[in-house]
């Protein structure tokens, strides 16, 4: 099956006032239709970036892509095309990590759907005609039952609404242009634990009804088991392992991913800390960026940079010495 | 409960605090009961969890402890001395022995000051101790946070991220405090630096025979660190009692769906079965009687006339009069059958 998102050797560098950070390194990712797929890995490690990268809201001056594609549903997101534009907005939606940010204070909550619709719906140009606004209203009326919100919301004002309300109509906003792929970025970071499980929980039955891929973003990792099929865990600009989700938590072979997940408090044994600290974005380490931290670490390691290789269907790892499956131990 | 020879070292005794809401020429028009009739003790060297959705008083409730807040109602006992009651003020010696740690402890440093110099500051307001003394204290305490002596003479922006944390935290450590209320000491932290945290608060916990009160919305910190839990809904207390039986057996049906709501790595998909619907209502206009019914799955119609307290059970105290209809006929509905939205 080909990817609907399909990144691949793709490069990038901020340059900054002392000199050029390398923040993403050869990232190949790609997502299929209709599968959920969760980029994790703490701040920093250049999730954010890549979603910029693919929404084509990179700062213009300072980023600098080295080499590689961005493609999606076959169209170059890089090159800056008429093809991407109308991408964006219509084959591919962004959810955001603050919804309050990205509405419009001063419009009520009807006035910015409509619009949104009016420019970005699929058929959208000929919705100045009477029989084409009222299939317009019928799909938004359809959405927010869909999302569970009252049809009262349309005539409020975004304070109005609460948290939860206003991330229900962003996830109502992404999914009216009947988009292929959806891009949330955090979604749930700024809410509580009972609203989290019903904006995942709507996200995901969304998603899945519809046949919608999503992109999402996160350093929660029981929000990313929560909700997709695969995942892809990011180390400093590097992706490490991809895996299902299953083979994920239950099978990592990366030591970063091992680690990681040690790292989560649980019930009955304390979370085991990963000694050192994420490395200075100007100077990565040669190699695997993750070296100075490994407790694997070998010469090779910061000669060579381990390429992504499979080790069993559909679980892919980046390192010179992974874990055998069945091994336990976390901390060397 | 048994005849004791000394009192328990944190009593909160039917503590409230409510906010006044002004509209037009400053009119008192509504009041925010942010925390309403809430008690309970704590034994000195335990971790008290509290857990709870934003607006459930959480903070309010540490504020007020710390004498941040004036209570409206109620009082709070400090080894049986009363340090907050309306109208009291409270004594410096007080101040001292009860410390409030932010979320960022090292934003709290000043930066035009040297972290010697933060950290002496406290032990010249609290104490008149020579310079000497006091040097001596804060070479012993930055030695317990793992900071090295040189950095006393550094500005906060030359050290890192994790250090200034520490700094923070010694800044607070120099008075020897007995109670230490920490507000969302994980919130917005990656995981594995979320670790390096808890481990050092856990490390000096011992080292200093403190009592911590921890205020998180993350429940598998709680879960991880506290001896105790207590959940708050809307101002109130729900359920409070030993970790394990909180989370192992939890009584309250808002206990019950919060920890349904947490996802945790190898469990199930909660998403496919979860069941609390909507969202809590509007803190000024809170229902009588239980402040959960509107959402609640057991409500009956005398849970809104009933004045709802906790009821222990060794030591584990629920506030629903109904909890043990939970599993009599009263299986959560399967997915798909939602009940309607509730539409505000």
């Amino acid at each position: 099956m080909t990817a609907l998102l399909d990144i691949g050797e793709f490069s990038l560098s901020f340059r900054t006032a002392s000199g050029t950070a390398p923040v993403l390194e050869r990232i190949d990712l790609a997502v299929r239709p209709g599968e959920i797929v969760g980029l994790v890995g703490e701040s920093g490690c250049g999730k954010t970036t890549i979603i910029r990268s693919i929404l084509g809201t990179l700062p213009e001056r300072t980023a600098l892509i080295e080499g590689g594609h961005i493609r999606v549903d076959g169209v170059d997101m890089l090159g800056g095309g008429k093809a991407a534009q109308s991408m964006r907005g219509r084959g591919l939606t962004f959810v955001p990590q603050d919804p309050f940010a990205s509405f419009n204070p001063l419009f009520r909550v009807g006035t910015q759907i409509r619009d949104l619709l009016r420019w970005r719906a699929a058929g959208a140009k000929n919705a100045r005609s009477g029989s084409s606004r009222q299939i317009v209203e019928a799909a938004i009326s359809a959405m927010l039952d869909a999302v569970q919100l009252p049809q009262s919301i349309l005539a409020k004002y975004p304070h109005e609404l609460s948290g939860g309300q206003r991330q229900r109509v962003m996830i109502a906003m992404a999914m009216l242009p009947q988009p292929r792929l959806i891009i949330a970025d955090e979604p749930t970071t700024a809410l509580d634990v009972i609203l989290q499980a019903q904006i995942l929980s709507l996200l995901r039955r969304l998603a899945v009804e519809r046949g919608v891929s999503v992109l999402f973003a996160t350093h929660d990792l029981a929000a990313a088991w929560e909700i997709c099929d695969r995942i892809a865990v990011m180390y400093a600009g590097q992706i490490v392992e991809i895996g299902p989700r299953e083979a994920f938590f239950d099978a990592s072979r990366h030591p970063y991913t091992r680690m990681l997940l040690a790292s989560l408090p649980e019930p009955g044994r304390n979370s085991e800390v990963i000694p050192g600290g994420v490395p200075n974005p100007l100077k990565p380490p040669a190699g695997c960026r993750f070296n100075p931290r490994c407790p694997k670490v070998t010469a090779i390691c910061s000669e060579a940079r381990p390429t992504l290789a499979a080790i069993a269907s559909d679980h892919l790892v980046a390192c010179h010495h992974p874990w055998p499956a069945n091994a336990q131990a976390t901390h060397a | 409960m048994l005849e004791r020879s000394h009192p328990p070292l944190l009593e909160v005794d039917r503590l409230s605090r409510h906010f006044p809401v002004r509209g037009f020429l400053g009119r008192r028009v509504a009041t925010l009961r942010a925390l309403d009739d809430v008690s309970f003790t704590m034994e000195d060297g335990e971790v008290l969890g509290i857990v709870g959705e934003t607006g459930s008083g959480k903070s309010t409730l540490g504020k007020t402890l710390m004498g941040i807040h004036a209570p409206t109602a109620g009082e709070v006992r400090l080894g049986g001395t009363r340090i907050a009651a309306p109208g009291l003020r409270r004594a410096a010696s007080v101040r001292a022995r009860l410390q409030y740690v932010y979320q960022d402890p090292g934003a709290s440093l000043d930066p035009r000051w040297t972290l010697r110099r933060s950290l002496h500051e406290p032990l010249r307001i609290h104490t008149n101790w020579s310079r000497d003394r006091r040097e001596a204290k804060v070479q012993e305490i930055v030695a317990a946070v793992d900071l090295p002596r040189t950095h006393l003479d550094l500005y906060p922006h030359e050290i890192s991220g994790g250090q200034l944390r520490r700094a923070g935290l010694a800044r607070i450590l120099v008075l020897n405090p007995q109670l230490v209320i920490l507000d969302e000491p994980t919130a917005g932290l990656d995981v594995s630096v979320q670790a390096a945290i808890l481990a050092l608060l856990r490390e000096l916990r011992r080292e200093f025979s403190l009592t911590y009160i921890v205020i998180s919305h993350d429940l598998a910190v709680v879960r991880s660190f506290s001896d105790r839990v207590a959940v708050m809904y809307l101002g109130r207390i729900v359920e409070i009692g030993p970790t394990a039986e909180v989370f192992g057996g939890p009584r309250h049906p808002y206990t019950r769906s919060l920890l349904a709501a947490a996802p945790r790595v190898g469990g199930p998909r909660v998403t496919e079965s979860f069941l609390l619907l909507g969202e809590p209502p509007d803190p000024l206009q809170l229902p009588w009687g239980c402040r959960f019914r509107t959402r609640c799955r057991l409500a009956m119609p005398e849970c809104g006339g009933l004045a709802v307290q906790l009821d222990y059970e060794a030591g584990h105290g629920v506030a629903c009069p109904r909890w043990r209809q939970w599993d009599m006929g009263h299986r959560p509905a399967p997915p798909g059958s939602e009940a309607p939205w509730p539409h505000r």
